[in-house]
């Protein structure tokens, strides 16, 4: 692959990023491949040490925000013919509550991962205060319990407390992770498939 | 492993360290960090291109070979930017060295 075939590849796959983004991305790698040439490489050198357009675009795609991507997908599909648009309108009663569904149960995986997490964090806190309140007990005159169940309890929530919330951190962070990963994955169906 | 997120945000301020020794190109910015961190041409672009939307860093073109060569320059958000992380890094630098000191106690 020379020069200009690079530049041409990756702007053949760069075809959903807005055009002003992509004239900018292009003449970076043109620069780049000038002052590599510059320094000595050769032309078939240079191009290798970049790597594959296909995947540079898919990395680049990746950056840009999910509406953009809707938005350049739906244009590269070209103009909806009149037919494409009396199916869309004709089968909204079924594409749209299709959709609906789907959105909310992806919205209902995220809820109920949270909800785990929220209510875990909530048992931690039970667990503290327990730990806290046991020994009230020792000075209220009402509470029948014997002094030493009473200690026992409190040391037992107080432990149990203390390992859970050092679980509580890495939990949220994969949530975290998790949640990110979905939205990498939703972005992908609107980068356009090579081929 | 580094996770994604703390590698971008060191890559980051690296790419405004090595603005800070001077103005610089794509090229010579990748080939100047080589020696010390791994980053690839198509790593950069988005650094400079978020670096550069957050005010971190000004852009100019100069003539060189009878082509336009960008170049980038520290700007005085960016400069505070880098200033900031390396206040944080100080702390993070102590505790890499207590763990350091306790492996060799090993």
């Amino acid at each position: 692959m020379n020069r200009a075939d690079f530049l041409s590849e990756l702007r053949r796959c760069l075809a959903q990023m807005p055009e002003a983004e992509r004239e900018r991305q292009l003449a970076y790698y043109d620069e780049l491949l000038s002052d590599m040439l510059e320094d000595g490489m050769t032309e078939a050198e240079a191009v290798e040490h970049l790597g594959s357009p296909a995947k540079i675009a898919q990395e680049l795609l990746t950056e840009l925000p999910l509406s953009t991507l809707v938005k350049t997908r739906v244009r590269a599909a070209g103009k909806p013919s009149a037919l494409n648009i009396l199916l869309l309108v004709l089968g909204f009663p079924l594409w749209f509550p299709l959709l609906l569904s789907f959105a909310a149960i992806l919205l209902a995986v995220v809820i109920v991962l949270w909800a785990l997490v929220l209510s875990f964090g909530a048992v931690v806190l039970a667990l503290g205060l327990t730990a806290l309140a046991a020994p009230i007990g020792l000075f209220v005159n009402t509470v029948t319990a014997s002094p030493l169940l009473l200690i026992g309890a409190a040391l037992v929530a107080g432990g149990l407390c203390v390992l859970g919330f050092l679980a509580l951190r890495p939990l949220c962070r994969g949530m975290g992770k998790l949640c990110g990963q979905m939205g990498k994955w939703i972005k992908s169906w609107f980068i356009k498939k090579e081929g | 492993m580094l996770d994604a997120q703390t590698k971008r945000g060191l890559l980051e301020n690296c790419v405004l360290a090595a603005l800070a020794r001077g103005d610089s190109y794509g090229y010579q910015i990748v080939k100047d960090l080589s020696a010390f961190v791994s980053i690839s041409e198509s790593t950069l672009y988005p650094i400079l291109r978020r670096l550069e939307s957050s005010g971190a860093l000004s852009v100019y073109s100069v003539e060189h070979n009878g082509r336009l060569r960008k170049f980038y320059r520290l700007t005085e958000a960016g400069r505070r930017q880098l200033e900031s992380f390396a206040a944080d890094w100080t702390e993070l630098a102590a505790m890499y060295e207590y763990i350091r000191g306790g492996l060799r106690h090993e």
